[in-house]
């Protein structure tokens, strides 16, 4: 038998009944079954399993007895049956004066012999009783006594496995209800599944960018058949396309668990491009909060991107022919007019030779001389908008012109070195692209610096290349000056078109931002 | 003397003031007909083909930066029409090899560049003389002139 628990905590006592649920339930056959074994073994007309809550005394099972529950209003009546280990064992209740005022003993009641086991439980509290009856006053034998004892154990043993089947039921159910939430949280995760791989490419790499899992929209879009893909790295659908710097920035962003999104333009298995808007979520790790996985989702934008780079061709376009035209104007409208004025005036002066008064004659040379400076100037205007060359003799003739114009101008020491005269490869826009950016780069320099040279090389082996290097002389009280790559509206504009030619724009300013490195290659 | 009449497509004031009076100089017999753009250079053509009375031109000057079309376009259509026989000098600013090129694939008579100085000028309108009203034989002069 438990030991009992003599602590006066009510409240543990009263937790411990309620955990064996048990109060004010339906009765149970096992424990009738006990009630009626102890009343044929005592030799008693009543036996009751009591359970009580403070005075309240509920029976879970009763022989000879009609009452449901009694309540013990005298406390040391009431403790006195609740706290002994052993057998609590009264021959005449009525003969006892601790017990003068009970409930047994009222009415037509004609209780007299009362003996009783604390029902222990596994904590040691004392939950209720097995209680015997008997209308005689008697002395139980100690094989009654042995009897009640096991039988106080016995409905202990029920009341312990009914609990922990009770327990288990709870236990199940729960499960059951975590069982149905899991469920249908798989059945939600399976439904974002199927939406995601039929809008979006996706897929899961390792830290170093080695592919786990690929859906069937990221196969159909590259071309490749997922066994191609799974153990590669992502860079398998790479186009060489985007810069260093570019993916630098995707690394450190993703690489500090956070967030990344751009356009990225890939290429498939047969060397088509497409792009795609990329969102890159890493998974971290629980403990170190570092990425252990990178979750890559692609939308394939290359429609959208293609309209807008036609679109931006088209202004360009645009803008050259105005360029163009304007300059044509320029060149063979005013510059001509000027030029036939010049001619007239000439012929003027020779038709009136040897009338022209002494004074007039060095008039008409400087009106001529101010004509043909605002001829030369006329056609260079034209010349900057749309040099002449550029559609003879293309880029390299061209350059060497405007290089010339700068040296004179602003007074810059320039250097050009170039393998080729002609740009075989080029086309007449990738010509006015690259004359455009290197023009528009020096310009702005110039703007906010004081260039000092500028040495331009031009390259077609293996691939086109420009390099260009501005030195400046440093501005008094303007140490810092900003470095050129930070202006970056500007720079996207010409990155921009320099990608739309097929090429990558690369600005590099050294420590001091007195020394700016420019390559534009294509490949 | 034979009067040769000349069809000169120019928009610039000063070069059509600049020819006359390099043609004077030249001595030659010339009657300049001056149509200011492309359109009116077709116009003219047009109504050579319709009304007798007017004066189809021995040879034509053509510029090539022209407004309301220009000299390329003027060209093709002249090479394409019941005048296509009528020699066509292009007279331009231009040394672009592009519009070299074009200008004698579409079948122009010949491509000289505007001299920029004075006495190359007159040289230049003196040698179209030579040839052209003196040396060569005209096509036109055949069918105005009567047997």
């Amino acid at each position: 038998m438990e030991k009992a628990n003599h602590s006066t905590d009510d409240f543990e006592r009263n937790q411990e009944l309620a955990s064996y649920q048990v109060f004010g339930t339906e009765p149970e056959l096992e424990l009738d079954e006990i009630v009626k074994l102890a009343s044929k073994l005592c030799e008693v007309p009543i036996a009751l399993i009591s359970f009580n809550n403070g005075n309240h005394h509920w029976f879970k099972a009763r022989l000879g007895f009609e009452d449901k529950e009694i309540y013990l209003e005298n406390s040391i009546s009431s403790k006195a049956i609740q706290t002994p280990d052993e057998i609590l064992e009264i021959y005449d209740l009525r003969a006892d004066e601790r017990f003068q005022d009970h409930p047994m003993l009222k009415g037509d009641r004609n209780t007299r012999f009362c003996a009783s086991v604390p029902l222990i439980s596994k904590n040691g509290f004392a939950i209720g009783n097995l209680i015997i009856v008997d209308t005689i006053p008697k002395t139980l034998n100690d094989n009654q006594r042995a009897i009640l004892r096991i039988l106080g154990r016995q409905t202990m043993h029920h009341l312990n496995l009914r609990r922990k089947r009770l327990l288990l039921e709870a236990a199940q159910l729960k499960l059951e209800e975590q069982n149905k939430l899991l469920e249908e949280t798989a059945h939600e995760l399976n439904d974002y599944k199927t939406a995601l791989d039929s809008s979006a490419i996706v897929a899961i790499t390792d830290v170093k960018g080695n592919i786990l899992v690929v859906n069937d929209t990221f196969c159909k879009i590259s071309g490749y058949s997922r066994e191609e893909l799974i153990g590669q790295n992502q860079n398998i659908v790479s186009s060489h396309y985007h810069s260093r710097a570019f993916w630098n920035n995707m690394w450190r962003t993703i690489g500090a668990g956070k967030i990344w999104r751009d356009e990225i333009r890939n290429q498939t298995k047969s060397g088509d491009y497409y792009w795609v808007e990329t969102t890159i979520v890493p998974l971290l790790d629980e403990n170190t909060n570092k990425p252990i996985k990178y979750i890559s989702i692609r939308q394939d934008v290359t429609e959208q991107k293609n309209i807008q780079q036609a679109e931006f061709q088209s202004l360009l376009f645009a803008q050259e022919v105005d360029r163009d035209n304007f300059a044509e104007d320029l060149h063979e409208g005013l510059a001509q007019r000027l030029v036939a004025i010049r001619l007239s005036m000439q012929m003027l002066e020779s038709k009136l030779k040897g009338y022209i008064p002494p004074g007039a004659t060095s008039t008409i040379d400087f009106i001529s001389e101010q004509l043909k400076e605002a001829i030369d100037e006329t056609k260079n205007l034209a010349i900057e908008l749309m040099p002449r060359s550029m559609m003879q003799d293309g880029i390299v003739s061209s350059l060497t012109n405007y290089l010339a114009r700068i040296q004179m101008k602003y007074n810059v020491a320039c250097s050009f070195e170039s393998k080729f005269q002609t740009i075989e490869t080029t086309s007449k826009n990738k010509d006015i692209t690259l004359y455009r950016v290197i023009v528009s780069i020096i310009e702005k320099t110039i703007l906010s610096k004081v260039i000092e040279s500028i040495h331009l090389r031009i390259n077609n082996e293996p691939y086109l290349t420009v390099s260009m290097e501005i030195q400046c002389i440093p501005l008094l009280g303007h140490n810092i000056s900003k470095p050129l790559s930070s202006y970056l509206g500007f720079m996207g504009q010409l990155t921009k078109r320099i990608e739309l030619s097929g090429g990558q724009l690369i600005i590099e300013d050294s420590d001091d931002n007195l020394t700016t490195e420019i390559r534009i290659q294509y490949d | 003397m034979k009067q040769f009449n000349i069809l000169q497509v120019e928009d610039n004031e000063g070069d059509v003031f600049l020819i006359k009076e390099a043609f004077k100089e030249a001595g030659s017999n010339v009657n300049i007909i001056v149509a200011r753009n492309g359109r009116e250079a077709i116009e003219y053509l047009n109504n050579c083909a319709a009304i007798p009375s007017m004066i189809i031109p021995d040879l034509i000057l053509l510029d090539i930066n022209l407004p309301k079309l220009n000299g390329h376009q003027v060209l093709k259509y002249c090479k394409s029409s019941e005048f296509k026989e009528i020699p066509i000098i292009i007279l331009s600013t231009s040394s672009a090899s592009d519009d070299i090129v074009n200008a004698y694939k579409n079948y122009a008579n010949c491509y000289i560049t505007k001299p920029l100085e004075l006495v190359d000028y007159i040289d230049t309108i003196k040698s179209i003389e030579s040839y052209w009203l003196k040396l060569t034989q005209l096509p036109n002069s055949m069918l105005n002139e009567p047997i």
